[in-house]
């Protein structure tokens, strides 16, 4: 019986281990040491500080997203979407906002290049990164305006005033900017309403004037002053602006029609593309002959030939090159194409025919693509006898425009920065500078933006008493692709020059989503008014979109780094930096395995210099 | 098959329900038994089904422990070193290949002294490919610190996993059971459940002395300077020996409990043999058949069948061995260039008989890669050694040339 018990309780030979570091000294032999490799209880655990392994340590390191220097009005993209995504969808409008006063017409003009930078391309398709802005800015048109800032004393006018001419989106966004700072900025226009080109260019079909007003509205509300219908060299002098203001924003836009240059030209029937938008948008009665030959390959030819669509027209666009040349946005070209209008493509003008002083009809002549030119297109050169006879009831053109710079004095020129030259001194003209389609590379709605937000950066800082070359010079810190909120934040570092690409996204921690497309009138429908097309996304389809964004370069806090780090090392800290991580370095061993892990290349290895 | 378990009939030995099924099933009801805390695997033909049982158990709630997936048997055995080390009872199954790429974390878990059980299922290794039973997976893990037990019978399997938690808990060195492929692991045998509260009066609960504990941290398998290294190994070399009276005593408290016990070499027939046949595994089982015959004819012959490897019981095969005038040895088994390795392993045993007392070893390999190793080729070995015919470094039987 003694010996059964003993089945319950077997002879047991465990290791003796050390109780204390004195124990752990000094082993006689195999009788006194622990069985196993075993530190002594609260030894030297503590004291092996495994991050000394290391040659790489892992830091948190917000680095570029694709999309965000694509945007010429330097948006914080990845900022509004991700407010978005999380249903702030105020927050993600005002912050909106806060880059770019019109959120709401970018929304439905832009040519959107944010978007072909996405890295989401391949996963489902580009974040619709411009219908979601669009959801945005109709959004913050319902929200409350910003009020201006504070205004220095009278005495200091002079100093703090600022005349901006031109009215359309560079000028305005100056405008504002300046005026939410405090600085007086008044605009002068010679139209009788604001918006420049956005008034009187683009038909209500991309972009509704009720949109287009209240977006203004807004701007005007943050304490910008306009003046209408004065046009300077005509109502007032350039000089006398100049001593009236301490800075003054050239942003007049191109509004000269070029000349097409061919026989026939003066014929009746045969428009400047430009007026004749300008027309339907103040709401005159326009009728165009049942056959309009539109000329040209740019937005203004595509919004003619679909505004002449709407008006009962059957519009022909002729292009000297092919359709991957033309300078419209594409979108707008299927559109057209999609409403009916015809193309010829590889045809230029060589006279307008008429009969009895009215059009008939344009000669035109074949081309072929010869070597590239100065943009990088292929040049088009004239086949010989290769002419053609299009019939015409009118003609369109939109061969593109110049700038009227006549009220400058003579032989100013302007810089590609947006300085302005006077070769009589050699110099920069202090406290003049130039922006919108005046100096932008591309004539485009969100380029006049971003230019409008460098020459309000320049200016601040020339009215804060810098030198006007120390304010220029400031440009190189406030490329035309920034966030003036982010600028503005005190301590934000600017933004990193590396850009996040497809290779840093970790793409098995996403799920393959397809991108959302807005509703659109039927072209049947389309064409019978200028209704709005794109109708644009409901509150669930931006959000949903929303979350399909990657947040390329920036921590969004998901707990990746956290979940995947396999010595436990990676922890949340009570305060907010760029994301809530930090790393314990002292047993970190620079696995990488939190870098690779991080979904959208936020953390980077940096090589330890030891 | 014919086993031949020391039954003790004993009033107070548990009975339980006996169920015909593989000796796969009887090792995964084994693990059960012994209530393992963690099981990771990776599956390999034989094996598989031995944790697939496991898991279907784990599944069901029918056994409370984490079973762990792995993308290898080396991460297999790393989990269990690290489980085994927060004081958890470990378990696992492997064959072949997958031993063979455990084998460094092998060590690793008998240097650090872990009480972990291994399953193995014996399976050639390849090229060829072959998955048959044969030996030399197992027998190739020899040095790695791990105890080995070979098989005979499906009940005896199931018996060993429980006998193995308590050997490799009481001496802490991991203990590694083994089975022939297909002839145990796939071949369904009456074997008798025992009830789960005599299992748990047999193999208390493990509680080590010392395990993982981060309110205590503790450096495990850290640096060792040569001036205590070996006497690291002296105390795994020490308590290894032990491991020849905690296994008998184990069997034997097994017998008592249960009513069916082993030895640690078994020997059938072998008194007053002139020729002894040494086999283990299902050989042993077949080598009865022959053994019994040949008696009958009234050739004084028998079988010892060590069930441990390691340690190698080498006074009990000398006490088992030394009155007969040969002994042959069924190796299903070979090292290159040496021959049979029990054979080897017994020679060096009953080296130390003096030369008169000491039976002539005779070697012969067979059955290699699964070759069926019938009656008739046992009667060939048994007619060969009794006429002393074998090559000096063993005879490959029936082999083809």
């Amino acid at each position: 019986m003694r010996r059964a018990k003993r089945t319950i309780s077997p002879k047991r030979y465990n290791p003796k281990l050390p109780a204390s570091a004195a124990d752990a000294k000094g082993f006689r032999g195999a009788s006194d040491m622990p069985a196993a490799s075993v530190s002594v209880p609260g030894g030297s655990m503590l004291v092996c500080e495994t991050g000394s392994w290391r040659n790489v340590r892992p830091v948190f390191e917000d680095k570029t997203p694709p999309c965000l220097p694509r945007c010429p009005a330097g948006e914080n993209i990845e900022g509004h979407l991700d407010l978005l995504a999380r249903g702030r969808d105020a927050e993600a409008a005002r912050l909106l906002r806060e880059d770019n006063p019109f959120p709401a017409t970018c929304g439905r003009v832009c040519y959107h290049p944010c978007e072909s930078g996405c890295n989401r391309a391949e996963w489902g398709g580009a974040v619709a990164i411009h219908s979601v802005e669009r959801y945005l800015g109709d959004l913050a048109l319902r929200l409350p305006a910003e009020k201006p800032a504070a205004r220095a004393g009278k005495s200091g006018r002079k100093h703090r005033r600022v005349a901006i001419i031109g009215a359309g989106p560079a000028g305005l966004t100056c405008a504002w900017h300046l005026a939410k700072r405090g600085i007086e900025a008044v605009v002068f226009d010679r139209e009788p309403e604001p918006g420049g080109v956005l008034r009187t260019g683009i038909p209500a079909y991309r972009l509704p004037k009720d949109v287009l007003a209240m977006e203004i509205s807004r701007i005007v509300e943050a304490g910008v002053e306009l003046r209408l219908g004065v046009e300077v060299g005509r109502d007032i002098a350039f000089e006398d602006l100049r001593s009236a203001y301490r800075a003054v924003f050239l942003a007049c836009g191109y509004h000269r029609p070029r000349a097409l240059g061919v026989p026939g030209e003066s014929l009746k029937g045969v428009e400047d593309g430009l007026d004749f938008l300008r027309r339907i948008n103040y709401g005159q009665k326009v009728t165009p002959g049942r056959r309009s030959v539109v000329i040209g390959g740019g937005n203004t030819a595509m919004d003619c030939a679909r505004a002449a669509l709407r008006l009962g027209s059957h519009p022909l666009v002729i292009y000297r090159r092919t359709r991957g040349e033309m300078p419209a946005i594409p979108e707008e070209v299927l559109e057209a194409e999609r409403e009916g209008v015809e193309f010829l493509f590889l045809m230029q003008p060589a006279e307008v025919r008429g009969k009895g002083g009215r059009v008939a009809a344009v000669r035109c002549q074949r081309c072929r693509l010869g070597e590239p030119d100065a943009s990088g297109r292929r040049r088009p050169v004239p086949i010989k006898d290769s002419f053609q006879d299009l019939a015409a009831d009118t003609v369109l053109l939109a061969t593109g425009e110049d700038a009227d710079l006549s009220f400058l004095p003579s032989g100013w020129t302007l810089g590609d920065n947006g300085a302005v030259l006077d070769p009589a001194t050699g110099h920069e003209v202090e406290g003049v500078f130039a922006g919108g389609d005046l100096t932008t590379s591309r004539k485009m709605v969100a380029n006049a933006v971003g230019s409008g937000k460098a020459a309000s950066w320049v200016i601040e800082k020339y009215l804060s008493g810098r030198s006007w070359s120390e304010s220029l010079a400031e440009l190189e810190h406030a490329p035309t692709s920034f966030s003036v909120a982010r600028l503005e934040k005190a301590g934000a570092p600017p933004r990193s020059s590396e850009i996040v690409d497809a290779t840093s996204i970790n793409f098995d921690h996403f799920p393959k989503l397809s991108r959302a497309s807005a509703g659109r009138l039927s072209s049947e429908e389309a064409i019978r008014s200028f209704a709005e097309v794109n109708q644009g996304f409901d509150r669930a389809t931006a959000e949903a979109e929303a979350r399909r964004c990657f947040h390329c370069a920036v921590c969004s806090r998901c707990d990746n780094c956290f979940v995947f780090c396999p010595e436990g090392i990676v922890r949340h800290k009570p305060g907010k930096a760029c994301g809530d991580y930090e790393i314990d370095l002292s047993y970190c061993k620079g696995c990488g395995i939190c870098a690779a892990e991080c979904p959208r290349g936020a953390i980077s290895m940096i090589r330890e210099n030891r | 098959m014919k086993t031949a378990p020391r039954s003790r009939s004993s009033a107070r030995a548990a009975r339980g329900e006996v169920k015909v099924i593989t000796g796969n099933y009887a090792v995964a009801y084994a693990a059960k038994l012994s209530r393992v805390q963690v099981v990771s695997a990776y599956p390999i033909t034989p094996q598989t089904s031995i944790v697939e049982k496991l898991s279907e158990m784990c599944g069901s709630g029918e056994l409370a422990a984490e079973f762990i997936k792995v993308e290898s048997e080396h991460s297999a055995m790393s989990c269990l070193v690290g489980a085994s080390l927060t004081g958890a009872r470990a378990f696992t199954a492997t064959s072949s290949h997958g031993l063979a790429y455990m084998h460094e974390v092998l060590h690793w878990a008998a240097g650090q002294r872990l009480p972990i059980v291994l399953v193995n299922v014996n399976r050639a290794l390849g090229p060829g490919w072959n998955i048959w039973t044969d030996q030399t997976d197992s027998l190739s893990q020899r040095d790695t610190g791990w105890a080995q037990l070979y098989c005979e019978s499906n009940q005896e399997a199931l018996d060993t996993v429980i006998q193995a938690f308590r050997i490799a808990e009481s001496v802490l060195v991991p203990v590694m059971v083994v089975l022939d492929a297909f002839s145990l692991s796939h071949t369904s045998e009456g074997v008798e459940i025992p009830p789960q509260d005599a299992v748990d009066r047999f193999l208390p609960p493990y509680r080590p002395a010392v395990r993982v504990d981060t309110a205590n941290p503790r450096f495990f398998g850290g640096l060792v300077m040569p001036e205590h290294y070996m006497e690291h190994r002296w105390l795994l070399e020490e308590n290894s020996r032990r491991i020849l009276d905690v296994a008998a005593e184990a069997d034997r408290d097994y017998g008592r409990a249960f009513g069916r016990s082993y030895g640690l070499v078994e020997r059938y027939r072998a008194a007053g043999a002139e020729l002894l046949l040494m086999a283990t595994g299902t050989v042993a089982s077949t080598a009865k058949e022959v053994i019994d015959a040949w008696r009958r004819r009234g050739r004084r012959v028998g079988l010892v069948r060590p069930r441990l490897f390691r340690p190698f019981p080498i006074e009990e095969m000398r006490s088992a061995c030394r009155l007969a005038r040969r002994l042959a040895v069924i190796d299903r088994n070979n090292s290159f260039g040496s021959g049979g390795i029990f054979a080897t392993e017994t020679r060096a045993a009953l080296y130390g008989l003096p030369s008169g007392s000491r039976p002539e070893v005779l070697s012969y390999v067979a059955g290699l890669g699964g070759r069926d190793i019938t009656p008739d080729v046992i009667d060939r070995i048994l007619s060969a050694a009794w006429a002393g015919r074998a090559e000096p470094r063993g005879t490959w039987v029936d082999l083809k040339k």
